[in-house]
């Protein structure tokens, strides 16, 4: 038997006329950890699906341990051992971790009754050897995140996997859970199962991976070792170009007095004693991992979930903030994380989505909508933000995620924001977007009449557009950083490093 | 002008949709029995009838544009109906005095709209403050409802009302305008305005498009539920009061039907069930087309009654179903050009 | 733990109310623990406890249906028609046989349209379900009858049991149908539980995506469900008539929100996914009670309705409550993310 568990040679793929994928390699080893990593439309969940078997391929061959399968689908591709665990996990929330974990298994081997014994039994049993401990009655629904993934990565050992698929898994866990997957996935590779790992975050990949698959535009850009690369080769193919490391510096700042300030700000269960000032013409950044309490310091900013204590003020007045309508009262904007389900109205024209913020503050004398004023605002957001569309009445859905997200800013620019908090702004944006975003975001800090706040886990996003970035930990603000004093590698450590530290007690 | 009306059927292909099938209806049955359905009296006859539920439909518009439902409206109605003819028969007694009777109607159509918005808010507190799923607490705020109209009838009519109600909502300006079909015309334009030039309507229609999404834009969707299930309420409080009229009493089992036609006549008219989308002409097509085809039946004195309810039934599913085939291709066609 | 889960359930506050229910019946009348009440409302749980079984599948598998009580009277008419007209002698089997058939081919038609246009499951069966009605009083000219077909009327004097209050001479019977009432519980309760279509059924409820990414067969499950509401409508039309001795075709008009209630109020949510045999059976126990007993309780029956609607507001406003606070809070906090996360991990 051969060594090579997965092979793919010259696999296309075409969606009316956009090609997908083109010519595409890849080869995956027996208990081999293999990174595939590639920008949004680079490819990379295509070529997923084409080796779970949802698409099949236009042209090329796949071979699963020296089988043909060029004609792969789904129920082939779980008996052939090759398991995919989605972002989302795919897991049912109202069944027990038990029923979860064996629920593929019984699915393919097209069982007609359910032992609930034997579905204890094995549960436990694949638990066992990998070691993690759950509840096996408990709830899906009931569970943290991270343990929802290990009961994804559990049902996939129990129909034999050879191959799992981890599509950016790393996503929605802290630190610390992502080293305890490491663990598990470590566990997996010394069984001989190989792992195909989809991710972009660069330090996992020289963590994890024992080689690496770049996408580009549906093209193998580089296959290789982990070992022989660097950060600016990644990027470099990742992007297609070299990074220019560009730091924003702001022409001035007026430290008379701050234009947004929090004093002690607490929120139960969420964060204790922020305190922090923004100046007019700065952009700070706060950058934490994801549980670290940065997305609920900014909801609590923005209203959404009210601050049990602590005080804010904006121009050197305090003010309450309890409900978004106080926050937009008070020119607060906020550009939240997830754009597709708490930004966007996908069913509604692009205008409508772009003026619903300031929709009270457009009205005529008999408080009606003021529908000539509406249409020229959207008009003239459309032109300073450069976006790429047609009609106005068009759906938001015939945009790009980069032109998207420059609805949702010009949504918050609309109410002339004195305060603008980011969440993750450039999340799934291409990088022409990108670039416009950014440069945006300069000029507005420029003008001297907004506060901006960027909140991200992206660091070099953070020092190149962030004069000022405080690092947030587990709901404490835990230091403060000059983006020309710091480097990425620094700003990493500083992130991470009291977790660890915690972690060894 | 032309090009206008092009530009518009183009642009909304499910008005275009109903337009062709009214026209349809009307040409047919002008030459089926042109000697019925060409007087004035059966046209007359057509436009008494149809406010009492196309009111309903309007109020259920807004609901269903919110991403909900109301199934509460026919109880509201009789309800609202039911308090006011009691207010009327009670303060005005037996005394025939015309002076007062006319202030007491107008403080009765008052009653009556104010208990149908209380309904309203009692709905919009089930839903927006308790977080009640639409369907049930609708459902939960019907039996509620009708059940307060039951016991307070004891099951049985209202009768005996003052004949000042029955004469106002049973006229009819000139032999052509009926009273009922002006009450529908002010609803009508009240709910487009609503919809279409204030604020309110505009964050109804983002919010029944993604509620997180305009609570992140700074909507108070709670005060936005609220506000929808009131205005709904008080549509209903006014199908109540034209029935009453009608019927000349009051019940708590009145038009039973009416939910299930409301719900028909949106679905029919375009407006979204999974909320973000629907016009009040939509409403209007939908309302009127039915009427016609139900009148049409009404000629032919060998069908029963009840084929109503088949047709209006395979209407709803293949209205459904003639979007769902016009969404299809239309989508095929975006996903060919952009090859997404 | 096991007190903990059994307060969080709520099949225990439905059973706690229907406790309390009947002490303060038997308080205020004596005339709830007789054998003759437990009998008659035994007799009237039948129709109830077999159509929300349907019910609450449907509603698990994240869909729900309006239409089954007129597939119900359809069946029901077509069904005692035909045997009219044919004259039939034999079995009462084939009455139930032909309606179970037509109702399952109706209830196809609602899966067949949900599966096909995509949109909610309320609005397709709301069309279906006037289209069915119209069918039978416009097509079939239905009408109330006593004259049922000689089998079926045969059925109508088969009891179980008969008991007889001795103070008061009443009796109470206890119709043989009773037993079909079982059977179709435990089919439902062995099939959700012990099958793996049962189990497809609760995984279509819980995420739809993940139910086809597993492999289930969705729309096989979804047309099971509906075919099989359809099928139990039929069998619940022929055991109406049954029941009440007579043809009456509409008499099961506006049933179907009395089931729905009775389905949520047991705990099923109304979202899919979750949802018991025996709550179900609690939910349908407590209404059934409230309308058989507030004579019992000296209330006027008008008042019935009213009740109905603050049952179903309280016992779904109590989850819906709670949700939506849980909702509003933090879900998980992160200041006690560490304490939280040591439940599971690594060994």
């Amino acid at each position: 038997m051969s060594d090579i568990m997965l092979q793919i040679s010259q696999v296309s793929k075409a969606f009316g006329g956009v090609q997908a994928l083109d010519k595409v390699d890849l080869e995956i080893r027996r208990g081999e950890i293999h990174c595939l990593a590639g920008g949004n439309g680079s490819g990379k969940s295509t070529l997923i699906k084409i080796i779970s078997g949802y698409y099949k391929a236009d042209s090329g061959t796949i071979s699963v341990e020296g089988h043909d399968h060029s004609r792969l689908n789904p129920i082939e591709a779980i008996m052939s051992g090759i398991q995919v665990i989605y972002q989302d996990f795919s897991v049912f929330p109202n069944l027990t971790v038990a029923e979860n974990i064996v629920m593929y298994d019984a699915v393919v081997s097209k069982k007609k009754l359910q032992n609930w014994k034997k579905t204890a039994e094995t549960a436990k049993d694949t638990m066992d050897k990998l070691g993690i401990m759950i509840p096996p009655d408990a709830l899906v629904e009931e569970l943290p995140v991270a343990d929802r993934q290990l009961v994804a990565i559990c049902r996939a050992m129990v129909h034999d996997a050879k191959l799992i698929i981890m599509d950016e898994p790393t996503t929605a866990l802290t630190r610390r859970e992502v080293d305890k997957l490491f663990g598990i996935i470590r566990k997996l590779q010394q069984k001989g199962i190989a792992i195909l790992f989809v991710s972009h975050k660069l330090d996992e990949v020289f963590e994890i991976a024992d080689n690496f698959t770049i996408l580009r535009n549906g093209k193998r850009v580089i296959s290789d070792a982990a070992s022989n690369v660097d950060n600016d080769k990644f990027v470099y193919y990742m992007t297609g170009r070299a990074i220019e490391k560009e730091h924003f510096t702001p022409k001035e700042i007026r430290k008379d007095k701050p234009l947004f300030e929090v004093r002690d700000l607490c929120l139960d269960k969420g964060f204790e004693h922020i305190s922090f000032q923004v100046y007019a013409g700065e952009v700070l950044g706060i950058v934490g991992l994801l549980g670290s309490g940065r997305t609920e310091l900014a909801e609590s900013l923005f209203g959404l979930l009210p601050a049990t204590s602590g005080e804010v003020f904006i121009d050197g007045e305090a003010v309450s903030i309890r409900t978004p309508q106080d926050a937009i009262k008070h020119k607060i904007g906020y550009v939240p994380e997830d754009r597709l389900t708490e930004g966007l109205f996908l069913g509604q024209p692009i205008e409508n989505n772009m003026m619903l913020a300031n929709i009270d503050a457009l009205i005529t004398k008999r408080k009606t909508i003021d529908w000539k004023t509406l249409h020229e605002h959207a008009r003239a957001w459309r032109d300073e933000l450069s976006v790429k569309m047609g009609d106005m009445d068009a759906l938001i859905t015939t945009l790009s995620g980069g032109n998207q997200q420059k609805i949702v800013l010009a949504k918050w620019l609309e109410i002339q924001p004195k305060v603008l908090i980011l969440n993750g702004p450039t999340v799934g944006v291409d990088i022409g977007a990108k670039y416009d975003l950014h440069a945006y975001l300069h000029r507005l800090a420029e003008a001297m009449e907004t506060a901006i706040i960027v909140i991200s886990d992206d660091i070099p996003e953070l020092i190149e557009n962030c004069n000022r970035i405080i690092v947030m930990k587990q709901g404490r603000l835990t230091g403060e950083y000059s983006n020309k004093e710091v480097t990425e590698q620094e700003l990493l450590n500083a992130v991470t490093a009291q977790k660890e530290a915690a972690d060894e007690e | 002008m032309k090009d206008k009306i092009v530009h518009f059927l183009k642009t909304d292909s499910n008005i275009s949709r109903l337009s062709l099938l009214l026209a349809v209806s009307v040409v047919a049955l002008a030459i089926m029995e042109p000697d019925i359905f060409l007087t004035r009296d059966y046209m007359v006859s057509m436009l008494y009838l149809f406010p009492e539920f196309g009111i309903l439909a309007l109020g259920m518009a807004f609901c269903m544009i919110s991403g909900g439902i109301d199934l509460c409206v026919v109880a509201t109605a009789n309800f609202s109906g039911i308090l006011a003819c009691i207010f009327m028969k009670t303060v005005l007694g037996d005394s025939k005095a015309q002076g007062p009777g006319i202030a007491v109607f107008c403080a009765a159509i008052l009653l009556a709209l104010l208990i149908g918005m209380a309904c309203g808010a009692l709905n919009g507190v089930l839903i927006a403050k308790l977080g009640i799923p639409p369907i049930l607490a609708t459902l939960g705020g019907s039996d509620l409802v009708m059940g307060l109209a039951i016991a307070l009838t004891k099951g049985s009519s209202v009768t005996d009302i003052p004949p000042t109600l029955n004469m106002v909502g049973t006229h009819i300006f000139g032999n052509l305008l009926p009273v009922t079909l002006l009450v529908f015309i002010v609803c009508a334009c009240f709910a487009a305005y609503q919809l279409n030039k204030t604020t309110f309507g505009y964050k109804l229609y983002m919010m029944g498009s993604n509620a997180t999404a305009s609570r992140y834009s700074g909507v108070d969707n709670e005060k936005t539920i609220m506000k929808t299930y009131i205005f709904s309420g008080m549509l209903a409080a006014v199908s109540g009061l034209l029935m009453c009229a009608r019927f000349n009493t009051a019940r708590a089992d009145f038009g039973s039907s009416y939910t299930m036609q409301a719900i028909l006549i949106c679905v029919l008219g375009g407006v979204n069930p999974n909320g973000g989308s629907g016009k009040v002409r939509g409403i209007v097509f939908a309302v009127l087309i039915l009427q016609v085809l139900s009148s049409g039946l009404n000629m032919f004195p060998s069908l029963s009654n009840f084929y109503k309810d088949l047709i209006w039934g395979a209407a709803l599913i293949l209205i459904i179903a003639c979007n769902h085939i016009g969404n299809r291709l239309a989508e095929k066609r975006v996903t060919v050009k952009t090859g997404g | 733990m096991k007190s903990k889960k059994l307060l969080k359930r709520n099949e225990f506050y439905v059973a706690v109310t229907i406790f309390l229910l009947s002490l303060i019946i038997q308080l205020r009348s004596g005339q709830f623990f007789t054998a003759n009440n437990f009998v008659d409302l035994a007799r009237a749980m039948i129709i109830p406890g077999m159509l929300t079984m349907g019910v609450m599948m449907e509603i698990i598998s994240g869909g729900i249906d309006v239409s089954f009580p007129a597939i119900s009277m359809l069946s029901m008419y077509a069904t005692l028609e035909l045997l009219l007209k044919m004259e039939y002698e034999g079995s009462v089997a084939l009455a139930f046989l032909i309606a179970v058939l037509i109702g399952l081919c109706l209830g196809l038609i609602n899966g067949a349209l949900i599966c096909l246009l995509k949109l909610p499951a309320f609005i397709i069966t709301l069309g279906t379900s006037s289209i069915y009605l119209g069918f039978m009083q416009a097509v079939l000219k239905s009408h109330t009858s006593s004259l049922l077909p000689g089998p079926v009327s045969r059925m109508v004097k088969s009891f179980l049991l008969t008991v007889t209050n001795q103070e008061l001479g009443i009796s109470s019977s206890l119709p043989s149908v009773f037993v079909f009432l079982i059977i179709i519980v435990a089919f439902t309760a062995f099939l959700l539980k012990y099958t793996m279509l049962g189990r497809g059924i609760y995984a279509l409820g819980g995420d739809p995506v993940a139910a086809e990414r597993a492999g289930f067969h969705v729309n096989g499950i979804r047309l099971f469900v509906y075919g099989f509401m359809g099928a139990l409508a039929g069998f619940v039309g022929i055991t109406r008539t049954i029941l009440v001795g007579s043809c009456q075709p509409n008499s099961l008009i506006g049933y179907e929100m009395t089931c729905i209630a009775a389905v949520v109020l047991g705990g099923t949510r109304i979202s899919g996914g979750h949802g018991t045999v025996a709550g179900s059976l609690l939910g349908a126990l407590l209404l059934t009670m409230v309308s058989n007993s507030l004579i019992l309780m000296g209330i006027p029956t008008y008042w019935s309705k009213f009740v109905t609607g603050i049952l179903i507001i309280v016992g779904t406003g109590v989850s819906a409550y709670q949700a939506l606070r849980r909702q509003r809070q933090l879900a998980v906090g992160v200041l006690e993310d560490q304490g939280l996360s040591e439940n599971g991990g690594l060994m």
